[in-house]
């Protein structure tokens, strides 16, 4: 990217929250911080799949444990308020020893049987955090638990607004920033490990397992460590995410999520960042963008034909089938992928 | 002096087939050994017991005097002995150059902080991957292909480059799985003069190849394997004029 070009989203990246909040409404913006999660989220599952190959269809789950640990050290629920900064890295860590406690019996496993065992991992942990109230109410259920702190540095909490040289800052818009914060440190992180000997060593893995334990990789530890990497991320992504939304319960967490998720790896080009970040983006606001699918009905049609959250997914559906058609290697994809499907 | 790799009595079975029975073969430093057989001799089930890939039922492997680690490929790489494939394994979708560079995976330390932090020593270290790579691809002669993705090379540029990989990772002894298969006669002397090269290094090499005539101008004592049993082992003179090794290759001679 040129410097002019850099420049450029650097701009838009600062006033985006703004020009949101003023043309399309405080809703909009709500939306758009949930994506910002949902982009971290498939930074996340971009190095177990795209870097290592590891299919993972439970990724959710490291996102459950990261916003669980969030919830359960500051709410009510224990009486416990932890402070964000040492909250969101205990997250990280839980959810990287999750993320290994998964890695460890599936090492032999590659593809299709790896994607089934993780997504058990994935429902396991939703089961698990469904029925730990009982006999020690740990977890709180079905009902979840309410009342989290919300995300504070400090004195700074980002659910009020502020005043800044004059500027009146939303609770919407400076959440907007702690998690393009994130997100930045995320892509930063992940491009570097990409163009790294770890990097590299899990690409190797990728293409051919016994050729890099031949060259003297540790396969095993290799493996391990991008299931820890990916979880961290997503355990990150659960502590904002619990402390933005105030409530956290197990429905967040089924394998509907973790399935989106990697459509968002897959439809942006797994691999590579750009598309990840783009694909994230896209998913997690398309449906958001259809919702007046109902609206649309009644002006154009006179009533209300099709059941609009049913349409809703259907067209969504239609989309990712489009997309998949035509290009199956994603909307920015990685030089692999890229020459993988379209073979001269 | 004891024998950089010292293989005693090994034997391996899959099912019913015994594979191997105690075969031993022994590789001083910077030899190179030749190992031939017909086809389905045990010769690739052994360089795969040898390599930590398959466990071997019975027998020893000492390196440099010491056990071998058994079923761990990546801790054999490390004590200094790498293979290639009879069908070459390289990583197809990334470059030539990249697939060297994971060959100095193993002698360099960078790990995620060092990507993360970036700091002068792992900067270095990525340089001189980087540099280093692109002399062993000059010293292979592919230089000019640096950054074409391995799977598009043609066959006689893949075997270059998966050896060129093997030798980033610093080996004592290489151990080559039919280096020639499907070349022709003046790739094949090529390939030769490259193996000559290997061994000025100090590198010593084992070598996989049916071709009797071409081993014999390379290698120091040739190994024969006849349905998983060691035939005859001796220098390439003796082999080529030992009666079971001519008969194993080409039949009775009927009267």
């Amino acid at each position: 990217m040129t410097l002019a070009g850099r420049w450029l989203v650097a701009v838009l990246l600062v006033s985006c929250p703004f020009v949101v909040e003023m043309w399309l409404g405080r809703g909009w913006l709500r939306i758009l911080d949930f994506a910002l999660l949902s982009v971290l989220l498939a930074l996340g599952l971009n190095i177990v799949v795209g870097y290592a190959g590891l299919l993972d269809l439970g990724f959710i789950a490291f996102f459950g444990v990261g916003a669980y640990v969030y919830a359960l050290l500051g709410s009510p629920q224990f009486g416990w308020h932890w402070p964000l900064w040492l909250v969101l890295p205990l997250g990280a860590m839980v959810a990287a020893s999750f993320g290994v406690a998964l890695g460890w019996p599936t090492l032999g496993l590659r593809g299709d049987y790896l994607a089934i065992v993780t997504m058990g991992f994935g429902e396991i942990i939703r089961i698990f955090l469904n029925n730990l109230n009982a006999p020690v109410n740990i977890t709180n259920g079905p009902q979840g638990i309410t009342l989290i702190d919300p995300l504070h540095l400090g004195h700074w909490s980002f659910s009020r607004a502020h005043t800044i040289l004059g500027w009146q800052v939303s609770s919407l818009t400076g959440t907007y920033f702690l998690f393009l914060g994130f997100v930045l440190a995320a892509v930063l992180l992940s491009g570097r490990l990409e163009h790294s000997r770890i990097g590299r060593a899990w690409m190797a893995i990728r293409e051919d397992e016994l050729a890099a334990a031949s060259m003297g990789l540790d396969t095993r530890r290799l493996k391990l460590l991008a299931f820890a990497m990916g979880a961290c991320f997503g355990g990150v992504s659960g502590g904002l995410f619990a402390g933005f939304q105030g409530f956290v319960s197990p429905e967040s967490f089924t394998l509907q999520e973790s399935v989106m998720i990697l459509c968002m790896v897959v439809l942006g080009g797994m691999g590579n960042l750009r598309g990840v970040v783009v694909g994230a983006l896209l998913l997690a606001l398309l449906p958001e963008l259809l919702r007046p699918v109902g609206h649309w009905q009644v002006r154009w049609l006179g009533q209300v034909w099709l059941d609009p959250a049913a349409l809703r997914l259907f067209l969504f559906g239609v989309a990712l089938v489009i997309l998949m058609r035509w290009r199956p290697e994603g909307l920015f994809p990685s030089r692999a992928r890229a020459r993988e499907w379209h073979r001269p | 002096m004891t024998a950089l790799l010292d293989a005693q009595q090994i034997s391996k079975h899959f099912g019913g087939v015994q594979a191997l029975q105690q075969v031993s073969l022994q590789v001083p430093a910077g030899a190179i050994i030749g190992l031939i057989g017909p086809n389905g001799a045990g010769k690739t089930t052994l360089f795969n017991v040898l390599t930590g890939m398959v466990r071997q039922d019975g027998g020893s492997i000492l390196w440099r005097g010491a056990p071998l680690p058994v079923g761990e490929p990546h801790r054999v790489a490390q004590a200094g002995l790498v293979r290639t494939f009879q069908n070459i394994r390289l990583f197809p979708q990334m470059t030539v150059l990249e697939n060297v560079m994971v060959g100095f995976h193993v002698r360099t330390r960078a790990g995620v902080l060092g990507a993360w932090f970036q700091s002068a020593a792992v900067r270095r270290e990525e340089q001189e991957i980087h540099d280093r790579s692109h002399e062993w691809l000059a010293w292979v002669g592919l230089e000019a292909m640096a950054h074409r993705e391995a799977g598009t090379l043609p066959y006689g540029a893949q075997r270059r480059l998966e050896m060129a990989r093997a030798l980033a990772t610093q080996p004592a002894l290489l151990a080559l799985d039919e280096p020639v298969a499907g070349m022709n006669t003046v790739e094949r002397q090529s390939m030769a003069q490259l193996i000559a090269r290997i061994r000025e290094r100090g590198i010593a090499l084992l070598i996989i190849e049916h071709d009797v005539r071409w081993i014999a101008q390379l290698c120091d004592r040739i190994t024969v394997l006849d349905y998983g049993r060691c035939l005859a082992e001796g220098t390439p003179a003796e082999i080529q004029a030992d009666a079971r090794v001519i008969e194993a290759y080409l039949g009775h001679k009927s009267s």
